[in-house]
């Protein structure tokens, strides 16, 4: 009987890693094919065909004890590359002075703006306007969180599609310019993303990145790799099929009228960018009105990623939490009538290999490994096993560094080339069963109900106020 | 324990293995294009570097030096597309001498190898080039492209049609963008204000006169088109639709728009009217279109449109009422005081100040 139950395990510890890895195989095969579509599209690099034709936009931009960064951060935003955008900052009752740098900094002035609360949020103590800059505000509040943030500043966007950025991310002059762009040619769209790429070890000057680089911490360049993978292989390959669950909150552009009709972001959730796309593919699905929410792969937002095991730990474990939350407030959605492609491709997916995967997975190393030591996992069964946990990781991370490398080609030096490939090797011995065990650990802080804890996130200070 | 024989397990080992055997095969052939086009990048900024600042030259210049005839096929799409790049930053002599250096180079040749046996990004390269060559001699050549299942093929056929000849464009184009769901409303857009007022008016008017036959889809597309036309020529549409019982609640917005531009006098009472419509939009648009021609006397009615029960339309009607020429900054400051309902009291106090130094 004890040897019955050892089988079925192997066979489903098997079965899970063929399933996940076939899916994974076909959703870069779907990448590939809409990446090269969008490569015969783009002809060419200049992002300025349409400049003057873009509609205009508001940035988003939370900031909780941003006082290193607030500068530059917003100084770069202002001199983004595009026709109509404003920006605006909202202060969540930050408790350092990253209020008073910016009214220092942007010559701001208190002035008497009502506010139409479509959405509900904390209380605003005071709104700013630059005198030197007339398309920037700042919002003064009080500590709410980031959903609660943004909902403060979709209530007091001047225009009709709105940017989420995080007031750390490094946008590119013409990221705006690129990210726009399925508004224009479809107007159907709703919501789009760019890339999220890793800053570490980058050259940063006066809030651009001047060059990409791979940084000497070899937990943020395995941060490289995963970010690649996740956006080259994962949102590139839903996005044909209109079933791109998450946006990034770092960096998205959403049609304000369609977000306000859906509700805003919720405050109850950790995963409150993830939520709100499945709450649109929910909204506009159940009311059979046309949408699409695409992933743009041009746009890249830079972010700093953690170095240390701590502040990674508890991001990931908090991105689980999120995720958790996000699919399983809208299962009764996915899995209906109404599903679509989202919630009956992506929403199983991601249930099935984010979602509870972690579980498995880990379950997985250790009974195979020790079913192997103690004789009931035979040699071809463990063989099978590790072909398929760890070989075809490796394979999987290796083909989004070359999809990369054939079309956006931002890693231009050949050793920091090839130090990406050593880690996508790398990755899978150790830092992806690290990974395993946080969103593990993410997944029961979910269930046991626990407060999540964001700690403090060490930064570099790499681009401070130059 | 150890069972050899399993075929479950033997079947999972061939799958893996397969799965595997795929995936390095995919990885070898993504790398060897990576590599290629690695190699073809650098050969690229290698050729820009050398040819930009030859085209430039022959942009500037009257009598520039002759160009050397370009090596092979690879470096004429490559110059194309560095022309296109240049060419859609330039403007009046530097273009048109720029247009005969492609000549020169007798390109066009090359264009329409491109046009005609391309692939999808050739094809675009070389609409865009014909675009900015502007002969419209090219008509015959661009025009079947329009009617391509491809948006971005046939959008950009079009584009390159209304360099060619903006009218006879917009009268092929429009009728066809009713059924054209894949063209957006804002590429639509985009090529009426490329064709300019005068070609998109007049098969403009002839779509609206013939509104009530269409669907509502269609509509839809004709009334996105109306701010791209010639305001005094719409207006007797424009007046119609708001004089009329059977227009609905789209056209009329759109026909409100009309006479915001235009400013005539002789439209007041129909502003004045919309300005009590139930729909909220309508009233907007209402307010908008006075303040594009408000006199002292209207102050009663600006005034009474900050206690309108929309947000939007009290804002409006603030921002209109602080931008009256006729204010100065004493009268304006005195304004909030005079009005009694708190929310159109804020919106004025916000519009102020937003025109303050």
């Amino acid at each position: 009987m004890t040897f019955e139950w050892s089988l079925w395990l192997q066979y489903l510890f098997l079965g899970y890693f063929l399933a996940l890895n076939s899916g994974y195989l076909l959703l870069t095969l779907v990448s590939m094919a809409s990446l090269r579509r969008h490569m015969q599209l783009r002809v060419d690099e200049d992002a300025s065909a349409y400049f003057g034709a873009e509609p205009p936009i508001s940035l988003l931009v939370p900031a909780y004890n941003e006082e290193a960064t607030i500068r530059t951060s917003i100084l770069s935003m202002l001199q983004l590359q595009y026709p109509s955008f404003e920006v605006l900052v909202v202060n969540d009752g930050s408790s350092d002075g990253t209020l008073q740098v910016l009214i220092e900094h942007f010559d701001l002035v208190a002035y008497p703006q009502p506010i139409h609360r479509l959405l509900q949020h904390a209380e605003v103590r005071c709104i700013y306007r630059s005198r030197r800059y007339p398309n920037l505000r700042v919002v003064d509040k009080a500590n709410g969180g980031k959903a609660d943030a943004l909902n403060a500043g979709i209530n007091l966007a001047r225009h009709g599609l709105f940017c989420a950025v995080d007031a750390d991310s490094i946008l590119q002059r013409d990221s705006l310019l690129r990210v726009v762009r399925p508004f224009l040619d479809d107007d159907r769209t709703i919501a789009t993303g760019g890339t999220v790429r890793i800053a570490n070890g980058s050259k940063v000057r006066g809030g651009f990145l001047e060059e990409a680089g791979v940084p000497r911490n070899w937990l943020a360049r395995f941060q490289i790799v995963e970010y690649l993978r996740a956006f080259l292989l994962g949102r590139l390959g839903w996005s044909p099929l209109n079933a791109v669950l998450i946006i990034s909150g770092a960096f998205g552009v959403f049609d304000r009228a369609r977000v306000l009709a859906a509700g805003g972001y919720r405050h109850d959730t950790v995963g409150e960018d993830m939520e709100l796309v499945v709450r649109l593919h929910r909204y506009h699905r159940e009311r059979s009105l046309p949408y699409r929410i695409t992933y743009v792969p041009d746009p890249i937002c830079w972010t700093e990623a953690p170095e240390d095991a701590l502040t990674l730990g508890r991001q990931r474990s908090r991105w689980q939490r999120g995720l958790s939350e996000s699919l399983l407030l809208h299962a009764g959605w996915a899995l209906g009538r109404k599903g679509g492609a989202p919630g009956w491709l992506a929403w199983p997916f991601m249930a099935m290999f984010e979602w509870i995967g972690p579980v498995i997975e880990l379950a997985g190393y250790g009974f195979m490994l020790v079913g192997w030591l103690f004789g009931t996992v035979s040699l071809v069964a463990l063989s099978a096993f590790l072909f398929l946990a760890i070989g075809m990781g490796i394979l999987l991370s290796v083909n989004s560094l070359l999809l990369e490398g054939l079309s956006f080609r931002v890693y231009s030096r050949k050793r920091d080339v090839a130090l990406l490939f050593v880690a996508a090797v790398l990755e899978n011995f150790g830092y992806r069963q690290l990974n395993t065990f946080w969103r593990c650990r993410g997944l029961w802080q979910w269930a046991s109900r626990r407060k999540p804890n964001w700690g403090v996130m060490k930064r570099s200070g790499q681009w401070g106020q130059e | 324990m150890w069972r050899a024989g399993d075929p479950v397990i033997k079947f999972a080992l061939v799958t893996s293995l397969i799965l595997v055997s795929a995936s390095l095969l995919m990885m070898a052939q993504t790398f060897a294009y990576a590599q290629l086009r690695a190699r073809t990048a650098a050969r690229r900024e290698d050729f820009d570097a050398r040819w930009r600042p030859r085209l430039v030259a022959a942009s500037l210049d009257d009598e520039p030096e002759p160009l050397p005839a370009p090596e092979s096929e690879l470096e004429r799409t490559w110059l194309l597309l560095l022309w296109n790049r240049l060419q859609r930053h330039l403007r009046g002599s530097a273009h048109a001498r720029l247009n005969q250096s492609l000549r020169a180079l007798d390109l066009q040749r090359h264009v329409f190898h491109q046009l005609q046996r391309g692939t999808l990004a050739e094809q675009l390269s070389a609409l865009e080039c014909l675009r900015h060559l502007a002969d419209p001699a090219y008509w015959k050549d661009v025009e079947p492209l329009v009617h391509d299942r491809s948006a971005a093929k046939s959008l950009a056929a079009a584009e390159t049609l209304v360099a060619l000849d903006a009218a006879r464009a917009l009268q092929l184009l429009l009728p066809l963008a009713l059924h054209r769901h894949d063209w957006a409303h804002a590429r639509l857009s985009i090529l009426c204000q490329h064709a300019g007022k005068v070609a998109t008016t007049p098969p403009l008017l002839e779509m609206l006169q013939g509104f009530s036959a269409t669907s509502p889809a269609a509509r839809q597309r004709v009334l996105s088109m109306v701010p791209c036309g010639e305001a005094a020529q719409l207006a007797e549409w424009a007046r119609r639709a708001l004089d009329e019982d059977s227009a609905d609640l789209p056209e009329r917005l759109a026909a409100m728009g009309t006479l915001a531009i235009l400013r005539d006098p002789a439209d007041q009472a129909r502003i004045t009217t919309a300005l009590a419509h139930p729909d909220a939009g309508m009233r907007l648009a209402a307010a908008w279109a006075l303040g594009q021609q408000a006199r002292k006397d209207d102050m009663t009615v600006l005034l009474s449109l900050l206690r309108d029960r929309d947000w939007a339309v009290r804002q409006a009607a603030a921002d209109v009422i602080a931008g009256l020429p006729w204010l100065d900054a004493s009268a304006l400051a005195a304004l909030p005081h005079q009005v009694q309902d708190r929310y159109g009291s804020e919106a004025l106090v916000r519009a102020i100040s937003e025109r303050s130094p």
